[in-house]
């Protein structure tokens, strides 16, 4: 065996790990795996159902039939994983040594109902051990192992019926209304074989569906649950690394060898016998439906034309039938009650029974009390949650003014934005400041200034993150003209000289005062667009 | 076995590798539906006996006590998983006993809206018939991702690394290495220190005499003395035995 061309990495797993990686094993080598299945697997299961002419026992002889299926699956896993998964022609022609030499005799015997069915596998027929040596070595590599096969089963199992179910349920949903119940048409003027036929023939193929979804995944995970089991008794990452150390550092070589040995249980696989009466179940039960033909009404639903007509016909007295059935009910408890007390010892536990039913209801019955109480407190709180919630916004559900104007923000990116902080002229006052040689306090005024305006004035709504671009852009629709190129170029100086260091001559913050004057020391009542 | 050649493709493995912006190489060990299915049995357990205890309660106080059965019914299927995976580091209390965390793609923790987003759409994934779409899509994608997953940008991995065994022996002779190791090699060897008293005897010194450089020309038993050794030297299982003695 040449480790160093696995194509599993190799790694201290967990046993779910190991699991997981089936499911990989399935995704990667999906190709060769489904090939074999379409191929040898899934023909051979539909001729032996349509030759069995009965689908409860040739659904039970296809089911009991797939050990043979694994082992075509375990052929493909396993040579994938060194490399070269076969082809659908060297699987055919390794067929008849598979059939011989790989325990399929107890597989399909004894241990077909074992639960790590895919776990054991490559014990038979990837090492053939056979007999006592088979069992020492399940014993081995079962012992750490064998509860994670087990809920593998289980898993699988549960899948294999939410697939088969969901596929049912999904076709019924998808079905058009007016066809729904064209299998319950179908049984009232056949002879009832047509119908069971039919939905039998659907429920296999459901089935079937499920199984190609899951029997991969099933062998893979077990494939993969024995291949970590082993890795981990042999050492088989550090046998890659050293042989790696060895051909990095020397020419001198090794053969390579496996050994091993210990403990394990065997459970019997119920949930499989589960499944076989949930799959046989259904048709027994669906024959018995159409031979009963229960009253029309209760199937037919009226709506779409087909109905109707089937309604017409079914109206005739002919149709009408009076049936009796049979059908479990409780008791009245009573009346159980009464006849329970026919002897001392039923009387005593009777009693017994009832003086711990009614302790328990007494407890119960307080707790629930003191239970209501603190609901009823609880409710009060949530309901004074609430009002203390609105009346603390108040003003946001009914202050109309600030809806209007939106949140007017005090400070912008730091700046101080109060109508009160600024001077009156603002114009004069940063004129001032810049030629005391204040540059950014004069374009700051300006600025604020300017800002001030717009938000009062021409109602511009701001943002507290705004930056100075998303300003510039939520002004353009207030105002136009010059009195936006005068805030375009304070904007371009501001950012100039704030961020920059870059600082305006005189001449240009005099010019600038200029147009401030001219378009932003507008009135606070003026409106609208008159800046411009 | 097989006839070709080394394949360019990485090896198979179930982990996703996250490189994190300062660098670090996060290994991400993907959980698959098994332990998943297992740790929402046992969720599906607590909430049971959570409905079952409320229920015993609650049905006795009237119509008050109805409506809070129904809002208890509520919460348990539609938020009992977001706040504990938001609230409790990323599990629900199965997800937890499973050794399971879900967290956002690139590895951090889960926030509000992805755990709300994965955990409301449990209810496309239960479709038609118990979980068949989430379990068909988690087979479909590389990192069993169901659709709620794949909607929230979540993946569910596994918390803990995969311990290492612990030594039990107190073999703490050390040999010095003869020549300057790889990491990749040094690592090999601690790993053949921990696991050797776990071999059968024959296969322990099967692989250290495959170690050739560090073990050529000696008999099995002696080479697998001798890699002990070596890994007890990387352990520092000398100085921590001579500590305890002198503790002591």
């Amino acid at each position: 065996m040449r480790l160093d061309r696995l194509e599993l990495e190799l790694r201290r797993r967990t046993p779910w790990e190991a699991l997981d990686l089936g499911m990989g094993m399935v995704r990667r080598w999906a190709w060769p795996v489904y090939r074999v299945w379409f191929v040898f697997v899934l023909p051979p299961a539909i001729l032996l159902l349509f030759l069995l002419q009965d689908y409860a026992w040739g659904g039970l002889a296809v089911w009991w039939l797939k050990p043979v299926a694994d082992r075509l699956l375990l052929k493909v896993f396993a040579e994938a994983s060194f490399g070269a998964p076969p082809t659908v022609k060297q699987v055919w022609q390794s067929l008849p040594e598979l059939l011989r030499h790989s325990g399929l005799f107890s597989a399909l015997t004894w241990r077909r109902l074992s639960s790590y069915r895919s776990f054991v596998l490559p014990m038979l027929q990837l090492e053939g051990q056979r007999g006592a040596a088979f069992r020492k070595r399940r014993q081995v590599l079962g012992r750490k192992t064998q509860g994670y096969a087990t809920w593998l089963m289980q898993f699988c199992v549960c899948c294999i019926v939410i697939f088969e179910l969901g596929l049912l349920i999904l076709a019924h949903w998808l079905m058009p209304g007016d066809l729904r119940d064209v299998f319950a048409q179908f049984s009232l003027f056949g002879k009832g074989g047509e119908l069971s036929h039919a939905w039998n023939l659907f429920f296999m193929m459901a089935w079937l569906t499920a199984e190609t979804l899951v029997e991969p995944f099933y062998v893979a995970a077990g494939f993969s649950l024995y291949l970590n089991r082993r890795g981990d008794l042999e050492g088989w990452d550090i046998e890659v690394a050293f042989r790696r150390m060895q051909t990095e550092r020397t020419q001198v070589a090794h053969p390579s060898g496996m050994k091993g040995k210990r403990a394990f249980s065997v459970i019997p696989a119920l949930w499989l016998i589960l499944l076989i009466g949930f799959a046989a179940q259904p048709f027994g039960a669906n024959a018995k439906d159409e031979d009963d033909k229960p009253p029309p009404e209760k199937i037919i639903r009226v709506e779409g034309e087909a109905r109707r007509q089937a309604l017409a016909v079914l109206a005739d007295p002919d149709f009408g039938s009076v049936e009796e059935t049979t059908e479990w009910r409780w008791r009245n408890r009573n009346e159980a009650h009464a006849e329970d007390k026919k002897t001392e010892e039923r009387n005593f536990l009777d009693t017994w029974g009832a003086r711990v039913r009614e302790g328990l209801e007494k407890f119960f019955g307080g707790l629930a009390e003191v239970v209501r109480f603190v609901l009823y407190g609880l409710m009060i709180l949530a309901l004074a949650a609430c009002v203390v919630f609105l009346y603390r916004n108040l003003d946001r559900f009914w202050s109309e003014a600030p809806l209007q104007k939106g949140v007017r923000p005090e400070t912008l990116f730091g700046l101080d934005l109060r109508p009160e902080t600024l001077p009156d002229d603002i114009a004069a006052a940063a004129l001032a400041e810049a030629e005391a040689g204040h540059w950014i306090a004069a374009l700051s005024l300006l600025y604020r200034g300017a800002l001030v305006t717009l938000i009062e004035r021409d109602r511009v709504v701001f943002r507290a993150g705004d930056t100075e671009d998303l300003c510039l852009a939520r002004v353009h629709r207030h105002i136009e003209g010059d009195a936006l190129a005068t805030f375009a170029d304070l904007l371009a100086e501001w950012k100039a000289a704030a961020y920059a260091g870059r600082l305006p001559t005189l001449v240009r913050v005099r010019a600038l005062c200029a147009d401030w004057r001219a378009h932003f020391a507008a009135p606070l009542t003026a409106t609208g667009r008159e800046g411009a | 076995m097989s006839s070709a050649n080394a394949a360019p493709v990485p090896r198979l493995d179930t982990v996703r590798r996250v490189l994190t912006p300062e660098g670090c190489e996060l290994e991400l060990r993907l959980a698959g539906g098994i332990v998943r299915a297992r740790a929402w049995c046992i969720d599906f357990l607590f909430r049971l006996l959570i409905f079952w205890g409320g229920s015993l309660v609650l049905t006795r106080i009237g119509s008050l006590g109805m409506a809070f059965f129904l809002l208890l019914y509520f919460l348990l299927e539609w938020i009992y998983p977001v706040v504990f995976e938001v609230l409790w580091q990323g599990a629900t209390p199965g997800k937890r006993l499973s050794g399971l965390v879900v967290v956002r793609d690139d590895g951090t923790p889960l926030d509000w809206s992805a755990s709300v987003a994965r955990n409301f759409l449990r209810f496309v994934d239960f479709l038609p018939f118990f979980y068949a779409f989430g379990v068909l899509t988690m087979g479909l994608n590389r990192e069993n991702k169901r659709l709620g997953d794949l909607l929230a940008g979540t993946l569910v991995v596994y918390r803990q690394p995969v311990a290492a065994p612990r030594v039990t022996d107190d073999d703490a002779t050390e040999e010095i290495l003869p020549f300057a190791l790889s990491e990749t090699e040094q690592r090999a060897l601690i790993e053949y220190r921990l696991r050797a008293p776990g071999f059968s005897y024959a296969r322990a010194g099967e692989l250290a005499q495959l170690a050739t450089p560090l073990t050529a020309g000696l008999p099995p038993d002696d080479a697998r003395d001798r890699l002990v050794h070596l890994g007890n030297r990387l352990l520092g299982r000398g100085a921590l035995a001579a500590r305890t003695e002198g503790g002591e």
